[in-house]
């Protein structure tokens, strides 16, 4: 038997039309989330964005069967544009069976805003019904897609990190920690937007940063989504420590940004450890720092801090501390 | 008066009235209003204090409230949306020169006017106004706080405590509460549970609407609890207005000439408040009464903050402390028209 196949005619913000089809079936190993893209140059970055609005859109619902997996066919790619966005969460959902389904002849478009409240641009619809008789309903939000939505146990935080090199990329980058409680007792963790060897590495260090922690309480379903910018180095550990930490109420959240470097080999015991480049990312912090910012740097720079740094943080309304170890707070 | 006196040790409790009265006092007890016959020894580590004669109206002859110093112990959430990480506090009323503990946790019992003063009620009232100063800005505890962060934290923390309940903070430690709370659980029953707080909040707004027709028979009921409010916060203004409005001018304020016509304005104002509301049952609307209460919170936080500043830095306070004289200007002027 094979599963139904869905299709979607997607008019994109630029006029033109993207052909998407989805279908289930069981998974043999792989992905989760696979993505044909046809043309003679299937781009990643496409699929890199498709999977990571799917896995984040997928955190507003019940955890997904660890045996299924999608199948999202393209007739092109498209990472140019944005409005494929609500087609792709729609196909999900209907391929699973999550959305109530819909007439046979149906279009979606739309960009989704915020992954956090699900909320879409202003404009994105569904269209459906035949050629006679069509009706357009406005999308404001993902719930509408789903009756049942649990965003409002979605906790989210993001943590800045700076990225230094030859000068010419440096620049302040991100990730963003999102989370809810894993309510089948199955903890998941997802991380986007890194090569294969960098996830392995940071699903370790949130296994270690967590593993004092007490096993019979209910786990949590995470996706780490770190910004596109590719990068080599492990500074980016500590950030994802305390987003991990400030999402599930293990830690307290600033008012303004956060903004960390450090990495650890002893995340198990809460040891922060040094990173390179002091020199360089303090300069670049001073010319990035704005009002309100909480920043977190590890104590062994001490001694190499410029002078006056923190007089300097301090007068820009940002505040910062030199961290050796991660305590209760 | 000689309640005042009878401050001696007491070997072995020999009446069980005695015994009665001491239940429980010093451990989920904080204080309790004595009955008027009783003419009660007191127990080592207790003290008596005189109810708001005042306030009473006939109601009953002038009582006296037993309050048992501590050391108190209570956990109270620095963030309530970080409900797993918690502040454990030990407390006491400190036996202080001019007995200035006694006489300011004495003043929050008169303006609670409860027949027993729990200690679980207590931790509720610190919890409620560390809230209000999250809610304003302060009392912010920093993501991975350095040593003075916490340092200014708790100072704070513990000038607030004092100032509005006259409680020395012996012990502050940060406790980790995982064994006991789960937030992930937490957060999963809140959603499976949201008629719940739906309702609550449906009863209360029917409240608020039942109240300018609160003369109909069919709403009296209804409106009760928010007249009982309405009451209590101008008790609390009639108490607690005389002993900011002294505090503040205790204050070490600038002596520069720039300031000096300002502040000689508001402590004028500050008399003219005394005065106003030195006649407790004014006619206040709920929403008004609920104002005035979060106001003298922010007051008794304010006052705790201003404790702690350097002269220099009061000037730039004095735009919050206008703005709540102005507040309680409008509110007074207001519930003299509704009475005429």
């Amino acid at each position: 038997m094979t599963a139904p196949t869905f299709v979607c005619q997607c008019q994109l913000e630029d006029g033109s039309t993207l052909t998407i089809r989805a279908s289930l079936r069981t998974l043999h190993g792989g992905t989760a989330i696979k993505c044909k893209i046809a043309g003679p140059d299937p781009e990643w970055r496409f699929t890199q964005q498709v999977q990571a609005i799917l896995q984040l859109a997928r955190l507003h619902e019940e955890p997904v069967p660890s045996e299924q997996q999608l199948i999202l066919e393209f007739d092109r790619s498209a990472s140019e544009n944005t409005h494929w966005q609500l087609a792709v969460v729609l196909l999900d959902r209907l391929a699973r069976g999550t959305a109530p389904a819909l007439s046979e002849s149906w279009q979606a478009a739309g960009k989704i805003d915020n992954l956090l409240s699900g909320d879409c641009t202003v404009g994105a619809f569904i269209q459906h019904g035949n050629a006679t008789a069509s009706t357009t309903t406005p999308i404001g939000n993902l719930r509408q897609l789903t009756p049942a939505s649990g965003c409002a146990l979605l906790r989210q935080q993001r943590c800045h990190f700076p990225l230094v090199g030859s000068g010419a990329h440096d620049c302040l980058s991100w990730l963003d920690v999102y989370q809810r409680p894993s309510s089948d007792a199955t903890p998941s963790t997802i991380i986007l937007g890194l090569d294969g060897v960098q996830q392995i590495q940071a699903q370790e260090v949130l296994a270690a940063a967590r593993s004092h922690e007490n096993k019979t309480r209910m786990p949590w379903r995470t996706v780490v989504q770190f910004a596109p910018k590719s990068f080599i180095g492990n500074s980016w550990q500590l950030a994802l420590v305390l987003a991990d930490r400030i999402t599930r109420g293990r830690a307290y959240a600033p008012r303004g940004r956060l903004i960390a470097t450090g990495a650890s080999t002893r995340w198990h015991e809460g040891i922060v450890e040094t990173v390179a480049s002091c020199q360089e990312k303090t300069q670049l912090l001073l010319a990035h720092v704005e009002h309100g910012d909480r920043i977190i740097l590890p104590s062994a720079w001490q001694s190499e801090m410029p002078a006056h740094w923190a007089h300097h943080i301090a007068a820009k309304g940002a505040s910062h501390v030199l961290i050796a170890q991660l305590g209760l707070w | 008066m000689s309640l005042f006196q009878h401050l001696r040790q007491l070997v072995q409790p020999t009446q069980t009235e005695l015994s009665n009265l001491h239940g429980q006092l010093g451990k989920e007890i904080v204080a309790r209003r004595l009955p008027t016959t009783a003419n009660t020894e007191i127990a080592l580590g207790c003290f008596a204090c005189k109810d708001s004669e005042v306030l009473m109206q006939g109601k009953a002859p002038p009582s006296a409230y037993l309050v048992h110093r501590g050391p108190y112990t209570l956990e109270i959430l620095p963030q309530v949306d970080v409900p797993e990480l918690a502040l454990r506090l030990q407390l006491v009323i400190d036996q202080l020169e001019n007995h200035v503990a006694e006489a300011r946790f004495a003043l929050f019992l008169r303006s609670e006017d409860r027949a027993e003063m729990s200690l679980a009620e207590l931790a509720s009232r610190i919890q409620d106004c560390i809230n209000t100063q999250l809610a304003q800005g302060y009392l912010l505890i920093e993501t991975c706080p350095s040593a003075t962060e916490w340092q200014n934290y708790r100072a704070l923390l513990e000038k607030m405590l004092f100032t509005r309940f006259g409680f020395s903070l012996e012990n502050c430690l940060p406790v980790d509460l995982a064994e006991q709370i789960d937030y992930a659980s937490q957060l999963i029953a809140q959603e499976n549970a949201p008629h719940i707080a739906t309702a609550a909040k449906l009863a209360e707004t029917e409240v608020l609407v039942a109240e300018p027709i609160s003369n109909n028979v069919n709403t009296a009921n209804a409106a009760k609890p928010s007249r009982l409010e309405r009451v209590a916060v101008s008790r609390r203004m009639f108490l607690e207005l005389p002993t900011l409005c002294r505090e503040w001018r205790l204050l070490p304020w600038p002596s520069d000439l720039a300031n000096y016509a300002r502040l000689q304005k508001v402590a004028q104002r500050m008399d003219l408040l005394e005065a106003r509301y030195a006649s407790p049952p004014a006619d206040l609307q709920l929403a008004q009464a609920q104002q005035l209460a979060i106001t003298l919170e922010q007051a008794w936080a304010l006052l705790a903050r201003l404790q702690l500043a350097s002269a220099t830095q009061l000037s730039s306070h004095m735009l919050e402390i206008e703005a709540l004289c102005t507040a309680w200007e409008a509110a007074s002027d207001t519930s003299n028209e509704a009475q005429r």
